[in-house]
């Protein structure tokens, strides 16, 4: 099984990209810390340098520190119940602890509760923390695609924001700058696009748990020139192999899609699962989550209040069964793994209800598996393999 | 001669203590299955505390009908350990079925936190992995001994933690690895308890686990802080339920 | 006797639900949270109600189509609506938690004979915006509404729906408010927020005034005052049984009391339906973004003015705006000298053993 070498270069560029954060903030860059579904854009316009809390929380649960950070959060009287994220990162802040040598503190917050309702909560508890502004997108929920008058009301608190980050110490967000970042944007998910698009390839050069892992970039550069780079290079290596038939998962016996995020305290041990029994994980809902459907650089306002309201975690269940089905239908995957997360509301409730009208959309066998993306003590690998297992056999796929 | 009883009525055990002018003279431990009513009218006759005043705590506080009063058992564990321990400023609890850490000062209770929900950190924990790793609880001493390492018990859920140690026994490791690694795991669950109202040393330990010299030990080190145990840990909470009935009957008020 | 109708109304408020639905000869117009506008509901000639957790051994049905890890409140409506054992014609909700956002996708999965329409009010209420889209979202949820009920809503049937629940909400106020003088045992008050959710607005106003004359003898209530706050209580008796254990609730701070009855529709926009949708966006003591800083200052200073030497914070299992929001309130109550404990409930809906030794234990811990 031949590696990507493209993961030598994911770990450089994320060194580079923290010591780039720490070195600007040292200079008196301001930083902004963003949610993954905000417009970052503006932000990277305004000559702020974003720093992703999701993303550092997911690299914490990868790195065995999960655990430990999230007591300290819970120590200071907040349940256990509430989002693993939320857990860590507050945790990280607390004990100053990080897998990325120091956490650089913010100069604003941006959020946008396109992606789920607890990042308002999570955020005006560190705003409160560092005492800093908060700049709050809301994006609200619909369920298939946003209205007009959503789109209008998304779009006139984007203008509000890109003044309000002004005003903060960063430079004047010109439509024409703006433009000029969306536009870097559009390139990488472009980019990104293709190399999720090759997975369709049997067998597939790529997988899910290989872009789980590759989509960092997408997430915490988008809109800079490295993050382009970056994915023009995954893009033409994922090619080569797509054309020398290098299959990710040895002898690939069967195809299989996934919702949810990852399960990052179990991700190495999960992905050897897949190989052990031939498993190729096609597609997921959560690396393709960032899209490049109306990305204009030419009215980037709009096209940002267009794409921010049109994330799949904005809309509902009908929509994840569209999504799915679909992807099941593209991909070839004869099933399908619902990550029933047990820190993510907004991502999981009624997977079971989608599992049923994914399985009668295209005829492919679903399974449910019960997890949490980032809190080790609500994940039982024992208990995942006793689902997946039965389940691959239904496959064909025996290990 | 102020004779007073304090009467610990749990949904496992029932604790008996009889006070005499301040000393604890006599204490029984009675199973409150299958009837509270009794086992309370038992403890009461083997310690010789028929007809004395007695204040009821635990559980099952207000089945004795014939109490002078009652209080939390939270509220009279911090009376015994201001009895027991004058110093100590945080007491862990480990019952049969739930948790406590309690910040105590002179005998009161400055904040509290207790888990009656989870298994996981409490005795039923430790029950349900003696069975599975068959070590009776009076054997817990010898078998995670000292120089035993721990294999790491990483489900804090009780269910999802049996099926983890079953898994780590059909992979022929050792039951003596194994019982030291639930230790580990219940005491840091009773840790981050205590994490939420603050750990102050002195620390002292309470309840019939108490009586395993492991438990102590990971406890200790959960906490990361020297542990006492008071002679009969099991009886604290009755004790502190009698001193708050000899204080009731001589002045009236349970302050 | 007429002032036990509240009592009885709130001791089985389903039990009256359903004979309301007889009686008037209406469908119910079930509103799935505490902030959706019922007088909307009665507006198109639903009998519009909210009603409170529901006793319940389990969920079987609620099981098949919602883990559980969404809270009580939310898996024993989902159960009843499955059971179908309640006359339902519509059922609204409003943008708000994450776990109440995903149940219209799965009604519509699980019974798609039963119409769902959702409120999607703004979040964000401190941009100029907000206001503008609230009107337009309550727009639409009356355009989906005649589309579904066949009926187009009539604005002098509005203008008098708006009246009568904003009289409701005043006279449960005005209850709520007379709390700290210790005059009405709180249950009762809580029993009469219940019954204003499931009962005729004017039935309603008409067994107040029975149940609590103007001139009424102090009741003696006489036990350490307290701040409830948190969501829907569990049930009239939760409060009773609090008040057996010597606790008197002197100031509210909850859904089924004075953050939904402190909700003010002002008289000066021309527009009714603007008119709701601002009342919503601009709610004083929980606004719809919830987490908002100086609110846990805002209660603790409400409860320090009403006397209240305690705190009781009661907060769902797995209700994510309660739980963020519990520790800054037990600092912010702590700092005006107010002992709090979070009451952690799940399917119960009397008090467990373990909250009445928490309970206990914070009152006989208080100097």
């Amino acid at each position: 099984m031949i590696k990507l070498r493209a993961n030598k270069r994911l770990q450089s560029t994320i060194r580079n990209q923290v010591l780039w954060t720490r070195f600007g903030a040292r200079i008196g860059r301001p930083i902004a810390w963003v949610t993954s579904g905000s417009p970052v854009e503006i932000v990277l316009a305004a000559g702020f340098i974003p720093f992703y809390p999701e993303n550092h929380a997911a690299i914490c649960a990868a790195r065995g520190m999960s655990q430990d950070l999230a007591e300290q959060t819970e120590a200071e009287g907040y349940s256990r119940d509430l989002c693993s994220y939320f857990r860590v990162d507050v945790g990280s802040q607390i004990s100053g602890r990080t897998p990325l040598g120091h956490l650089v503190p913010p100069d604003v917050i941006l959020v946008s509760n396109n992606i789920c309702g607890t990042v308002q909560n999570w955020f005006r508890v560190t705003a409160e923390r560092f005492n800093v502004p908060l700049l709050f997108l809301d994006t609200p929920f619909n369920d298939a695609a946003p209205t007009e008058s959503d789109v209008a009301y998304v779009r006139e608190q984007l203008v509000h924001i890109a003044a309000e980050v002004t005003r903060l110490g960063g430079r004047r967000v010109t439509e024409d700058r703006l433009g000029k970042v969306v536009l870097r944007s559009r390139d990488a998910l472009e980019l990104w696009a293709e190399v999720l698009a090759m997975a369709a390839e049997r067998p597939a050069p790529f997988t899910s748990f290989d872009a789980f892992v590759h989509m960092a970039p997408i997430v915490s550069m988008r809109g800079t020139r490295r993050c382009i780079s970056y994915y023009r290079k995954l893009r033409d290596e994922v090619r080569e192999r797509a054309k020398a038939g290098i299959s990710s998962v040895p002898d690939e016996r069967a195809r299989v899609v996934w919702d949810n995020i990852a399960i990052w305290p179990v991700h190495k041990q999960l992905k050897k699962l897949f190989e052990q029994y031939h498993v190729s994980l096609v597609s997921d809902t959560y690396t393709s989550a960032w899209t490049v459907e109306h990305l204009e650089p030419e009215d980037p306002f709009t096209s940002l209040a267009k794409v921010y309201t049109d994330i799949i975690l904005n809309h509902g269940a009908e929509h994840r069964v569209k999504v799915i089905s679909s992807m099941v239908r593209k991909f070839d995957a004869a099933g399908f793994v619902l990550h029933s997360n047990r820190s993510c509301k907004r991502y999981s409730l009624g997977q079971f209800g989608v599992k049923t009208a994914v399985s009668t959309a295209t005829g492919a066998t679903g399974v449910v598996i019960e997890a949490d993306m980032a809190d080790p003590r609500s994940v039982s690998f024992e208990h995942l393999e006793q689902r997946l297992v039965p389940f691959f056999e239904t496959l064909g796929a025996t290990g | 001669m102020t004779r007073v009883a304090g009467l610990d009525i749990g949904s496992t055990a029932t604790k008996c203590v009889l006070m005499e002018d301040g000393r604890v003279v006599a204490s029984a431990v009675v199973s409150s299955m299958p009837d509270m009513r009794v086992a309370a009218e038992r403890a009461l006759l083997e310690c010789g505390a028929s007809g004395v005043p007695v204040l009821t705590t635990g559980y099952g506080r207000a089945l004795y009908e014939a109490r002078l009063a009652q209080v939390s058992e939270i509220t009279a564990l911090a009376a015994g350990v201001g009895f027991v321990a004058p110093d100590a400023a945080t007491v862990v609890d480990i019952g049969g079925q739930d948790s406590k850490v309690v910040r105590v000062e002179a005998g009161k209770v400055v904040d509290f936190a207790m888990n009656d929900r989870c298994a996981a950190g409490t005795g039923r924990f430790l029950e349900v992995m003696s069975r599975v790793l068959h070590v009776p609880f009076d054997e817990f001493d010898a078998v995670a001994a000292d120089e035993v390492e721990p294999l790491p018990v990483t489900s804090t859920c009780t269910v999802f933690a049996e099926s983890e140690v079953v898994g780590l026994l059909s992979a022929r490791q050792p039951a003596s690895r194994i019982l030291k690694g639930v230790l580990v795991s219940v005491c840091g669950r009773v840790a981050s308890l205590g994490r939420q109202v603050g750990l102050k040393a002195p620390i002292v330990a309470t309840g019939g686990t108490m009586h395993s010299r492991a438990v102590v030990r990971a406890l200790s080190n959960a906490l990361g802080l020297p542990v006492a145990v008071p002679p009969s840990p099991q009886l604290v909470t009755a004790t502190g339920a009698a001193l708050l009935c000899a204080r009731r009957v001589e002045s009236g008020a349970i302050v | 006797m007429v002032s036990d109708r509240l009592d009885r109304v709130a001791d089985d408020p389903f039990g009256e639900a359903r004979s309301r639905a007889a009686s008037e000869g209406r469908a119910l117009g079930l509103g799935l949270s505490s902030y959706f506008p019922l007088e909307v509901f009665d507006a198109f000639g639903l009998a519009g109600v909210r009603l409170p957790p529901r006793a319940m051994d389990g969920y079987p049905m609620a099981d098949g189509v919602l883990q559980a890890f969404a809270c009580a409140t939310v898996r024993s409506m989902l159960e009843t609506l499955l059971r179908g054992d309640l006359p339902v014609g519509l059922v609204g909700s409003t943008s708000g938690c994450d776990a109440v956002t995903t149940v219209p996708g799965i009604l519509n999965a699980a019974m798609p004979s039963l119409p769902v329409v959702s409120l999607r009010l703004p979040i964000a209420v401190e941009s100029e915006a907000a206001d503008r889209h609230a009107t337009l979202a309550l727009l639409d949820l009356c355009r989906e509404t005649e589309a579904i009920l066949g009926r187009p809503l009539d604005l002098g049937t509005l203008e008098a729906a708006v009246v009568d629940r904003e009289a409701v909400r005043i006279r449960v106020c005005n209850l709520f408010g007379r709390l700290p003088v210790r005059d009405i045992p709180a249950s009762r008050v809580y029993a009469a927020a219940v019954a204003a959710q499931v009962m005729a607005p004017r039935e309603f106003l008409a067994a107040c005034d029975d149940a609590f004359p103007i001139d009424a003898a102090p009741s003696g209530m006489d036990g350490i005052p307290i701040l409830l706050s948190g969501e829907m209580i569990p049930s009239v008796q939760w409060i009773r049984d609090l008040e057996a254990m010597g606790a008197t609730i002197v100031c509210d701070d909850t859904n089924t009391g004075t953050r939904e009855a402190g909700r003010r529709v002002r008289r000066d926009p021309p527009n009714r339906l603007q008119a709701i949708a601002e009342s919503l966006v601009h709610r004083p003591v929980h606004s719809p973004e919830r987490f908002v800083s100086g609110r846990p200052r805002g209660v603790a200073a409400r409860a320090r003015e009403a006397g209240a030497k305690a705190a009781l914070l009661l907060h769902y299992k797995f209700c994510d705006p309660s739980a963020f929001e519990a520790p800054s309130l037990v600092s912010a109550l702590k700092d005006v000298g107010i002992p709090a404990i979070v009451l952690e409930v799940d399917r119960q809906i009397t008090l467990t053993g373990g909250d009445r030794t928490r309970v206990q234990t914070l009152l006989e811990a208080l100097p």
